[in-house]
């Protein structure tokens, strides 16, 4: 009797989270579903969407720009420095090259977005839900999924490319800067062995990637700013859950999608 | 305008309506009608679910059981496109106003005909004007809701909700946390609204509000009307659950 109990306790005390977090991912997959049903309706005002761009990705271009070149330099210095003792220094441009374009840059890119505008989003959506403004938009017959979600998502669909492309510009940069001045590597060189180094096959495969997980960071900022709870902590909450969250998801998502780009040869 | 009898038929007509949230059951087997040209006050204790049943009422919670009979249409069975169409005829004026922070009063105010009518731009910004006027702020439609007052940001919460000369239309504590001045304004504003022949629900705690513009008060307890009683059968002879909340007995 005594085991009988202690299993259905064990059975309830995992049981209850692991449906509780069912329902969280099959609400999810609803929401996904209403915004993708309102695509083409968002679509038909361009403004909002041009409006999401400008707050969402060009605001964004500096601390993208920034956390890539860092990294492109302080990659320089590190690989620089321990090759050198090899004599292996002049393969420093192909591994920056290469680690930005294929990894770093995408993933820098993502994650900063995911910070700033993802954090942002669900602290705005958040405020609406605790104000009633989302409810207010139902009441009005309107679908929050149409009018808040959808140019979010299409905003970052479209931007995070561009961005990527940036960071990917920048951490080059940084690597060139400090490879021409630290480790006497002449930059024309620099730009050729850039250049040689990775496909355009893979520029072009890194920047639509990101283009997934743009919209996937939209998705899941949206989702976590329209569940907020009532008070102001429970913004704080879905905030930080929004970008904790959509942090997880680029870094595990880049795992297997670069597995995936692996197996098939791309 | 009190009209009890059972040959006038309602404009809503709510028959075991259940509600819950997750395993909490707030209404069950509740029962309702709504006239039309009244006031409907909604009296209960904190948490009986006065507004969840508004909530209801306008689809944003979505029963578990029970019929909600708007114009002899079950609104509980019917779809999202049906909805819109519904949500013409049902205004809801939200608690703290719920006006979109990122447009001005006037933006607010021209929200649901852009999106819900095909009303030419120059028909849409007369009777955002004319709204205006009506609640006594003419000059507020280039202001954002954060310039406005509470009491201010009510009224116009309350008029969005009447931009599209509704059926029927919801008050979720329009005066809460108001000063007597305001009160008096959006008491004023309903009953003139009431005057034109528009139907409302009026949730709130503020009695002399309630009792100043009410054609009949209804009593939630336990997930049920508990009572209805008319305003002057109020006068006379009150049920003693109403005259225990009037007096200020009952949480």
């Amino acid at each position: 009797m005594k085991k009988s109990h202690a299993m259905q306790l064990f059975l309830y005390n995992v049981g209850t989270p692991l449906a509780q977090a069912g329902e969280v991912v099959a609400d999810f997959l609803y929401m996904t579903r209403d915004v993708l049903v309102c695509v083409p309706k968002a679509l038909k005002s361009p403004g909002v969407i041009v409006e999401r761009f400008q707050s969402l990705v060009i605001s964004s271009w500096f601390l993208v720009v920034i956390t890539s070149f860092a990294t492109g330099a302080a990659m320089a210095l590190q690989f620089g420095q321990g090759m050198s003792r090899f004599g292996g220094k002049l393969y420093v441009p192909d591994i920056i090259a290469f680690a930005i374009i294929r990894a770093l840059g995408p993933v820098f890119a993502c994650l900063m977005v995911a910070a700033r505008s993802g954090g942002g989003v669900a602290a705005e959506l958040g405020s609406m839900k605790i104000t009633q403004q989302i409810d207010a938009l139902r009441a009005l017959g309107t679908k929050p999924e149409e009018k808040l979600v959808a140019p979010i998502v299409i905003a970052l669909i479209l931007g995070m490319p561009f961005l990527t492309f940036l960071a990917d510009v920048a951490g080059i940069t940084g690597g060139l800067l400090v490879s021409a001045g630290s480790l006497g590597i002449a930059p024309s060189l620099y730009i050729e062995k850039t250049m040689n180094a990775v496909p355009f096959d893979d520029l072009l495969f890194s920047l639509a990637k990101t283009s997934i997980f743009g919209g996937i960071i939209g998705l899941i900022a949206c989702f976590m700013g329209m569940r907020t709870q009532t008070g102001t902590s429970g913004i704080g909450i879905a905030t930080t859950t929004a970008i904790v969250a959509a942090n997880i998801f680029v870094l595990v998502g880049d795992f297997f999608i670069t597995k995936l780009q692996w197996i098939m040869q791309w | 305008m009190v009209m009890e009898t059972e040959t006038v038929h309602p404009l809503l007509s709510i028959r075991g309506l259940e509600t819950r949230f997750g395993s909490k059951t707030i209404h069950s087997g509740l029962d309702l009608d709504v006239y039309r040209g009244e006031i409907l006050v909604l009296f209960g204790g904190s948490g009986t679910g006065k507004s969840t049943l508004l909530r209801a009422i306008i689809g944003l919670d979505a029963p578990a059981a029970g019929s909600i009979l708007l114009e002899d249409q079950d609104i509980t069975q019917i779809d999202q496109n049906a909805w819109r169409e519904v949500r013409k005829k049902v205004g809801y004026s939200f608690q703290n106003g719920a006006l979109f922070d990122s447009l001005t009063v006037a933006e607010n105010l021209e929200y649901p005909l852009r999106e819900l009518t095909d009303m030419p731009l120059d028909d849409i910004r007369k009777a955002r004007e004319d709204m205006l006027d009506r609640i006594g702020m003419p000059e507020v439609g280039d202001l954002y809701p954060a310039e406005l007052s509470g009491g201010m940001q009510k009224r116009v919460g309350m008029a969005r909700a009447l931009m599209l000369n509704p059926a029927l239309i919801l008050y979720d504590e329009p005066t809460a946390g108001l000063d007597p001045a305001n009160i008096k304004k959006i008491a004023n504003l309903m009953l003139d609204r009431k005057a034109n022949g528009l139907t409302g629900i009026l949730v709130t705690h503020d009695v002399p509000c309630a009792l100043m513009v009410a054609d009949r008060i209804a009593f939630l307890y336990e997930g049920k009307i508990a009572v209805i009683q008319d305003r002057a059968t109020i006068d006379r002879e009150p049920d003693e659950r109403i005259a225990a909340y009037i007096k200020g007995d009952v949480e």
